[in-house]
This record gives C-alpha cells, structure tokens and sequence, in this order.
C-alpha cells in the first residue's frame, strides 16, 4: 500500500471548498465519498458520516485509500471495469455493485458517481460517488424469465415479447461470467433508490459549488471550456506513439484537446492537467519570446513552423524542444486543430530518423486520422 | 467485346518475354535514398475470422513512419500541383455511400508511359527491398538496390500519401504484374499495417504499360467494401483463400481473400491478371485490409474518346473538378456511369469460371 499523500489531500479539498465544507458536507445525511482522480492512486479526499457508517471503517481508514478497497471476491469485475472506463472518460455512471464492510459482510448498492469539474480549467477536479444500500428488492432472475412474463404482461402484442425475449436472452448470455462471480441474485436498484441517489448527488454538488465561491475556485457539474475529440479520433491518435498535442484554434486562447502518452511522460504532467490549457504553459522564466512569437505568428498565418524553445516540466527542470507546428484540416478542407509535435533535443530515434523528419511522420499521421475521422462523422449526420 | 477462351494449363501467359531494354534504367546513381528493408521473419498474421478486419493493430509501423514522413516533407515543400488536404470530401446520399471529393488542381494524367516513368526519377521518396535480417528495418541512406521497388509521390495526388510503386531490376517484367512484384506489394501492404492505406493497379488491355502500383489512404471505407458478397471458390472449410463475386454493385466484381498472408493467392492473382492482359480485357486491382482482401474489377473497352476508369473510381470514389458538378452529382449518375464501364455476364462467367479453375490447379 503506497504511503497516504496526507498534505496533499487535505490540500486538495481545502484549497477548493475551504474547511468549512467538511462541516456542511457531514450534515447531509447521504452515503458518499469524494476522490481526486489528479492525485496518484485516484484516493478518497472526503467521506461522509453516512458512508463511515454504512461501512463499518473510521474516517482515518478511508482517507487517503482508492475506491476499490470496498471491493470483494464477488464484486462483479465487469461492473468496476464500467466505473473505471467512465473515469477516464470523465463523465458520470450508476451501476448496482456488490461491496465489502469492514467486518467482511456483503452488501448490495446503487453506486452513482459524477464527476466534478473546475470552471477555469475545464478539466475534472474531483468525483463525488454516492452509494445508496439496496435494501428490500432481492430479484431472482434466471434467463430472464421473470422480465419476459412481466413484459407479456404488460403488453397486449405477442411480437413485442419475442422480440424483447430475444434482447433478453442476448444480455443474459453477456452477462453469464459476470455472474459466475457474484453471489447469485443480481440486484437492481429500484426507481426511489435511483431517485435517492440522484438527490444526494445534488445535495453534495450544490454544497461544494457554493463552498467553492468562498474561495474564488469555482467547480461546476458541466465541463466548460473545450469539448475533446471524437472517440473515433482518440483511437486513431492513440497508435501514435510520438509526443504530440492538438490544439483548437476555434476556442478562446487555443487549448489543448489532446495530448498523447509520450507527451504527458516527458512533461510529467497528468492528461486532466494539461488538457484546456493554452501551450504556454509549458514556457518558463528563460524562455526565449522571439519563439513563442514565431509560434503565434505561424497559427494566425495557418501555416507550419519549426521552433527550438525552452519548455518546462511539472518539475520545473527545463529542456530544449524541437517543436514543429502544423495546421491540421478536417474532411471539408477546413483547419480543425494544430498539431505541436516535440522531440526533446539529443533523444535518438529507433528506427534512425532525423528529428525533422520524426516530426512530418507525426504531422502525417495526424493529418490522415483527423480528416479520416472528420468523414465518419459527417456521413452518420448525412 | 472481349473474347476470353477457356484457359488450358500450357497456355499460361505466366511467362512475358519482352527484352528488358523497355523496363527503365533509372540513373540514380550518387543519389542517396532511404531503403526500406522487408525482414524475413514468417508472417503470422493470425486475425482469423473472429476478429472484425478494419480493426488495425495498435502500434504504426515503421513502413508507414517512413512513407508519412517523406510524403509530408514533399508537402510542406510545395512539390505536390496541389495540396490534397485542402479538399472537400462527402459522402453521396444512398445506399451505397459513394464518396465524392471536389478537386479543382486534378489534372488526369495525359503523359506518355515512358515520359510518365523517366520523369518518376525525381520524385523517388525512397526503395523497398527484400532484406535478410529477421525483422523489417530502415537504412536512412543506402546506394540503389538491385532489385526493389521504387516509391515516388504522385506530383498530381487523388488523396493523401499517394504513391507510386515501380519494380525495379525485375526481369521479365515488363507488361504484365509477376507474381514476384506482386509478392513484394502484398508485403508492403501489410507491412503498411494500416487498413486506410489501399494498393491499386490499372491495366487497359491495349495499351502496353509499364506494370506498377499505386497507393494512398483514403479517408473511408470504399462502397465496394461494403458491398455483399456471394462465395464462389473455397478450399476446404478453412481454406487459406476464397473466391467471391461482389453482388449488388454495378461493375462486375470479384474478391478474393485470405486470411492471412497467402502466396497462393498472390500467384492466383499474378495468373489471372496475365491472362486478362493478354486477352485484352481492361481491369482494375485493388488490394484493401492490409493485403488481406483483393478486388478485382472488369471493364469493357471504352467507346471512342473516352477512357477506362481508375481502380478508386471502379470502388467508388469521385473526383470532381467544379464545384457545381459536385454539388450536384447523384447516386443514380455515378450508379449508371460505372455500370457502363462493366463487363456483360458472359465475359464476367467466362472470368469466374477461370479464376475458380486456377485457384484448383494452383492449391
């Protein structure tokens, strides 16, 4: 188990909501932790009364520890993979998931988790993940025989039965080795369950959102600021295994939308914290302007520029990158994105490319993916 | 109209004798350009049925890197007549999702095949070759090979990436594809690893041309890729390749497939296409999926003044020059235009019947 970040997280609550909050916060009745994915190992920063209670451990056992210690040998592993997918897409999911109490003891719960994102930086700060016990409905389902006599029953067509029988059969089936390894009854949560959760989602949000005015870092429920690329694009850039970025010309101050692995690695910086900034930030105190002028000027030309500019990690140790800009257009032959391609200076590549020539491979492939995926689109509109 | 006899064994035209004094004799000499080396290791492409094909493996290969770096150097260079990213691309609305792109630079090409050839010289981007090491590797500058095939860019592109591929030091090579160059572009085709990047060669039948491909991405799926199929030849269950007629598109149509890399079905196509050649009848190639899928498409002979179709247009790709015919082009017209091109039933019946043959003998 990694040491606890204590400082840090008491940081990164403190710093958005004031301590004050933790005391409104523990007013609410409801079941719910807050986790700050920025932070390694994506821990809890808050847990709620309730929470504490319904799971049996002190506050000072859970700060500080990831989500998945109140997972057990029959959590359903398709359903944490379903929580894990929606973090790193950063967007919300609810899903009925089997936990463990401290004492050992199963227990079964609608687990609704939104996230929660900074209305300067576009970006996510935390997520709030309310649990809600299910308590009275234990539904026995086998085949889906239960659901299909419930629709029959509800329904005055015979067709509409066979053809939901089918669907039916179908999920069964997909689900069957998720259930190998749950304890048998799947329970699903019922209407007032989910409505519960939606309300202590609420409850949480409005708490945090006015906390978060005292302190002039203001979070909100829906993202502003830049929209990332299409899913079919993010695959197609993600075969690109150079450091690049694309960036959005039609947004205000031109943030980042993308950033790829190697990027991320050579500046030290997560993907949420570099994601909706402006390429600047990368600059520090012995940055020559007379580059970043010439990047500026190359964007509002809309043509390519190759620039060596000192750039800045996380870290703040420096190094000179070989930095190629390139407008980057769309299956209308309009400029969706400009590509900054880097190479730090002295890197070797493997296959015995010049640097130059490492970055038009980049820029190449990223021209083909973007006006690649611009198609798709279009042609789903059409 | 084409008159295609039923093929007997010894009258293979595998073999095309003309002198070699007709291939080009490229004077490079002193240029230094980048080779690429085809590595030896077997290839064990195993994506067998259950794996959707247009999925393309993760990482980009280092053919590919090379390709998208030159290419794009020329580009930022202002070689090319004009910037094909620049361009607009739709999809025609209908069924079969025709794709149209305005182009208002393309030239079609109007050279002659020897002036076209010497003049590929200067746009050579660099050379593949057989190597003998395991894996595939690039030499960033090497004296010209023996025997390779040449890449250079097409100064006049349909899309992006568009190439030329000429053998080069193939003997008897000099009017009709061998199954050695076409061996070699099956490798480049999966070496590529990417399933945008789609091989083509056109043959017009009457006019002798010098044998090569071309190549480039294109941003879709093609309509003939889509199009459904009807089985004509397998070998067994799980044979290593299968014949099929492409149903449901207006020119007649054939696929032949393997799952994996096949050098049966590379000699099937090299036989096939030499016979085409020599009974004179006009066809297209187009190799998708990574060398996986090779379409072959069958014209008729063109009335007076007009010319064959490109292998993308026989896929059902467009390019248009004014913005008004773009704009108004319809499914129907391209629908009917490449239907004209087609061949009749009885010359298509005549080509299953020896491309299913072949692929007997051969196995």
């Amino acid at each position: 188990m990694e040491p606890p970040q204590l400082g840090l997280i008491e940081q990164s609550f403190n710093s958005r909501y004031s301590n004050w909050a933790r005391e409104a916060l523990d007013e609410l009745p409801d079941n719910f932790t807050i986790t700050d994915p920025c932070i390694s190992g994506h821990p809890i920063v808050f847990a709620s009364r309730g929470f504490l209670k319904m799971s049996g451990y002190s506050r000072d056992q859970v700060i500080g520890r990831n989500g998945r210690m109140f997972q057990g040998p029959n959590t359903c592993r398709r359903s944490v993979m379903e929580i894990r997918e929606a973090i790193r897409e950063e967007r919300g999911v609810e899903i009925s998931l089997l936990n463990y109490r401290k004492d050992g003891t199963p227990f079964w719960m609608l687990f609704r988790m939104t996230p929660v994102f900074g209305k300067d930086e576009g970006r996510v700060i935390h997520f709030v993940a309310v649990q809600v016990p299910i308590l009275r409905r234990r539904q026995r389902r086998r085949n889906g025989e239960g659901l299909c006599d419930e629709i029959l029953s509800n329904s005055c067509r015979r067709e509409v039965c066979s053809s939901s029988s089918v669907e039916l059969a179908g999920v069964s089936a997909a689900d069957s080795d998720c259930r190998a390894l749950e304890i048998e009854e799947k329970c699903e949560a019922s209407d007032t369950e989910k409505q519960l959760a939606a309300t202590a989602i609420s409850n949480v949000l409005s708490v945090l959102t006015h906390y978060s005015e005292s302190t002039g870092r203001l979070v909100c429920e829906k993202r502003f600021g830049p929209s990332l690329v299409s899913s079919s694009l993010h695959i197609s850039l993600g075969r690109i295994k150079q450091s690049f970025v694309l960036v959005d010309p039609h947004l205000p101050d031109i943030p980042i939308v993308y950033a790829s692995d190697a990027f991320l690695r050579m500046a030290g910086y997560a993907r949420n914290e570099v994601l909706g900034q402006n390429y600047r930030f990368l600059t520090g105190v012995d940055t020559d302007h007379s580059a970043l002028h010439q990047i500026k000027q190359s964007i509002q030309a809309q043509q390519a520029c190759s620039v060596r500019i000192l750039h800045y990690r996380k870290d703040k140790s420096s190094f000179w990158n070989l930095l190629h800009i390139s407008p980057v257009r769309n299956a209308t032959g309009k400029i969706a994105y400009f590509v900054g391609v880097q190479i730090e200076e002295g890197s070797v590549d493997r296959h015995g490319l010049s640097p130059e020539m490492r970055q038009l491979s980049v820029v190449g492939s990223i021209k083909v993916a973007v006006r690649s995926s611009s198609m798709s689109s279009s042609s789903k509109s059409s | 109209m084409v008159n295609i006899k039923q093929l007997e064994g010894s009258d293979l035209p595998s073999k095309c004798t003309t002198k070699q004094s007709v291939c080009p004799q490229f004077g490079s000499q002193g240029i230094e350009t980048p080779v690429y080396n085809i590595g030896v290791e077997p290839l064990v492409q195993n994506t067998g049925s259950d794996e959707p094909l247009h999925i393309c493996k993760e990482e980009q290969s280092p053919l590919e890197y090379l390709l998208l770096a030159k290419w794009e150097e020329k580009l930022i260079k202002g070689q090319f007549m004009h910037d094909i990213t620049l361009t607009e691309i739709k999809i025609i609305t209908g069924r079969s999702r025709f794709l149209a792109q305005l182009n208002c630079g393309w030239r079609k090409k109007n050279i002659s095949e020897s002036a076209w050839l010497n003049h590929q010289q200067d746009n050579l981007l660099f050379w593949i070759k057989r190597g003998d090491k395991l894996h595939s590797d690039i030499i960033p500058s090497a004296a010209v090979p023996d025997e390779a095939v040449m890449i250079a860019f097409n100064v006049n592109p349909v899309e992006y990436g568009h190439v030329y591929l000429i053998p080069r030091g193939y003997r008897d090579l000099c009017h009709a594809l061998d199954a050695r160059f076409l061996d070699m572009i099956a490798r480049i085709a999966i070496d590529m690893n990417n399933c945008s990047f789609r091989l083509f060669h056109d043959c017009s039948g009457s006019r002798a041309s010098y044998p090569h491909f071309q190549a480039c991405y294109f941003p879709d799926l093609l309509p003939v890729e889509f199009a459904p199929v009807e089985l004509l030849y397998r070998d067994g269950d799980t044979g290593p390749i299968s014949i099929s007629t492409v149903i449901d598109y207006p020119i007649k149509t054939l696929l032949l497939e393997a799952c994996c890399y096949s050098r049966i079905l590379v000699e099937v196509v090299a036989e096939i296409c030499s016979f085409l050649q020599v009974n004179n009848v006009t066809y297209n190639l187009l190799i998708a999926d990574c060398g996986r899928k090779v379409f072959l498409f069958l014209q008729r002979k063109p009335f007076q003044n007009s010319t064959n179709l490109s292998a993308w247009e026989c896929g059902g790709y467009f390019l248009f020059r004014s913005r008004q015919e773009f704009d108004q082009i319809t499914e129907t017209a391209l629908l009917l235009r490449l239907s004209s091109f087609s061949v009749d039933d009885e010359c298509f019946e005549a080509v299953r019947k020896l491309v299913c043959s072949l692929a007997c003998k051969l196995h």
